[in-house]
């Protein structure tokens, strides 16, 4: 079997177990645990391809998120867009916002796109804060509509659990194809050498920046369908901590690999609910888990499977996308 | 007489270091070029300054007669240069056809929407990329190894991966750093007839080497270096009777190069 054979296996189990785990939630906020696992795949694949691929690290994709809420929900409550429309411009704006910030700073060597990213996180979480006309200001902006097409309404847990998971499953499937591709190749070219990758061609800056670009557009779209999932956005949840948070997924998964981002997020985004049972303590045991995990697994999860799965059956031929 | 590329009055320095003063040479098209010189001699600065990675503070660089010293490297390597490295760069987390895949990157145009939705033009041209590439792996030798990651493979198959993804565009020049330094004699053997055979496909090759044996077997022009000067350029003939270059090798002993890189390889 070759690689995208693989690949599209993998994708048809994922999708068929997306299809049957409503069929075993009995509790409904099981079921808005996976909304929001989607949502999170969602910007996770975008920074993956960032991070993973190009190499470069984003502390500001919350930010991004909440461009694509706030504008999204701004754009449909107060002007009274439909939400999809809505939410592609929030998409086209956020894209020209990530142009702005990574057409200086990605022609640079070094990491300056951590720093300028971390800035702009910090400048949208006050903008939220004190543009209270438009955004709401600190107790958020509220009344947002749920997203409608052909005739059906995405609001309840159940229908928006079949609108996040078919977006992220796209989002999944784009995201593969460019990495398997040409350019895909040049992307992780350039993050061995780019020295060597602009000598076969590979216009380095330009690939940077278009991938941020790219991964600013996952992050708003996520944002998106959360500000018209959940009806009310407030400020804190797009601030610095949520940035680390999705990059911290991207590395618990497994840089590099498509699937180690949606594991990571898999993974962590339910884990905070179900350390409950410590209590006090469940700061200490996620933090501590986090640091076991990437101490004793630096690839990450993935990274733990590729080395485990010998030991259960044949060995992999290939490297999975 | 044709040529390829022509160096015109190159001059680079780096802080009060001269590493190349106003050098002019040229290399002919479809034959093999080496640039010689003892360390320091600014031979790498020279590919450095062809390849695109710096700009030279005077002088020109023209490639098949259009100005190439400004352009950067990506633009350079579509107009059909490329080269390879002198302490190795190739890509440790790609396999090996997967760098040789890159090497036709130049040469192909695909972009991020057609990757991502697969559009007809893109799926032609992926199999056009991997079927490129498989043929070069058979033409180097690589074959069998197209499958594991570049890191991997020994230093010798490392330097034929990075010849390979240099070829496989079908480039007018290829620059070459070093291509046999920290081989064994018989993989230096190997590499020689290597670069003897892409000359049969009129490909222009340009060499910074310190092997002399290897310069002597491969090349048809030879341009000494020395203290970022030139003072000799000719045939391999000429170049091991000329006076000045036998004393800047030997320190004054009239003695014929080839005992230089045999006393170099003991």
């Amino acid at each position: 079997m070759s690689r995208g054979q693989v690949f599209y296996l993998q994708m048809g189990c994922l999708g068929l177990a997306v299809l049957l785990a409503p069929l075993f939630m009995s509790n409904p906020y099981y079921l808005n645990v996976l909304n929001v696992v989607a949502l999170n795949v969602i910007a996770v694949t975008g920074l993956n391809l960032l991070i993973g691929f190009a190499g470069a690290v984003s502390l500001g994709h919350a930010a991004f998120i909440g461009l694509g809420a706030y504008l999204s929900g701004m754009l449909s409550s107060i002007w009274g867009w439909p939400p999809l429309a809505a939410a592609l411009a929030a998409a086209v704006l956020a894209a020209l916002v990530a142009l702005v910030i990574g057409l200086p700073t990605l022609r640079l060597e070094g990491n300056y796109l951590v720093m300028a990213t971390l800035g702009f996180n910090l400048i949208v979480g006050i903008i939220m804060l004190q543009a209270d006309q438009y955004t709401g200001g600190p107790s958020g902006l509220s009344g947002i509509e749920p997203v409608r097409l052909l005739g059906m309404t995405f609001s309840d847990d159940q229908s928006f659990y079949w609108l996040a998971w078919a977006v992220a499953l796209l989002g999944l499937a784009l995201a593969r194809n460019l990495a398997a591709s040409r350019v895909g190749r040049g992307l992780r070219a350039l993050h061995d050498s780019p020295l060597a990758a602009a000598a076969v061609g590979v216009p380095t800056a330009n690939y940077k920046v278009r991938v941020f670009v790219l991964s600013a557009v996952y992050a708003s779209i996520s944002g998106s369908l959360y500000a018209h999932y959940f009806g009310i956005i407030t400020p804190r949840t797009f601030d610095i901590f949520r940035s680390v948070e999705l990059v911290t997924m991207c590395l618990v998964g497994g840089m590099g690999s498509l699937w180690g981002g949606f594991i990571g997020a898999a993974f962590l985004t339910p884990l905070p609910q179900a350390l409950h049972v410590f209590d006090q303590y469940k700061d200490v045991f996620y933090g501590g888990l986090l640091m076991v995990l990437l101490i004793r697994e630096p690839e990450g999860l993935v990274g733990a499977w590729r080395r485990l799965r010998p030991r259960f059956g044949p060995k992999a031929t290939g490297r999975p996308a | 007489m044709d040529d390829i590329l022509a160096v015109e009055n190159l001059s680079l320095s780096f802080g009060g270091l001269q590493a190349l003063d106003g050098v002019s040479f040229s290399a002919p098209r479809g034959l093999v070029t080496a640039i010689i010189g003892p360390n320091g001699a600014g031979k790498t600065s020279a590919i450095n300054c062809m390849s695109g990675v710096y700009r030279p503070q005077g002088g020109r660089v023209m490639l098949d007669g259009r100005q190439a010293s400004g352009a950067p490297q990506h633009v350079l390597a579509r107009r059909g240069l490329t080269r390879t490295f002198q302490n190795l760069q190739v890509f440790a987390n790609l396999s090996v056809l997967e760098n040789v895949m890159v090497g036709l990157h130049a040469v192909t145009k695909s972009g991020f929407l057609g990757a991502m939705f697969r559009l007809p033009g893109h799926r032609a041209e992926e199999r056009a990329i991997r079927e490129r590439a498989l043929e070069m792996l058979d033409f180097i030798g690589l074959a069998e190894l197209s499958g594991q990651p570049a890191g991997q493979l020994s230093y010798g198959d490392r330097k034929r991966v990075e010849l390979a993804r240099a070829l496989v565009g079908r480039p007018k020049l290829v620059l070459l750093d070093e291509p046999v330094a920290g081989l064994n004699p018989a993989e230096t053997e190997e590499m020689g007839s290597i670069l003897l055979k892409v000359r049969g496909t009129g490909v222009s090759l340009l060499l910074v080497e310190h092997d002399m044996a290897l310069v002597m077997r491969v090349s048809d022009k030879v341009v000494v270096l020395h203290f970022g000067r030139k003072i000799a350029e000719g045939t391999p003939h000429e170049i091991q009777n000329h006076p000045e270059v036998i004393a800047t090798y030997l320190g004054g002993r009239e003695e014929p190069i080839n005992g230089v890189a045999e006393a170099a390889h003991a």
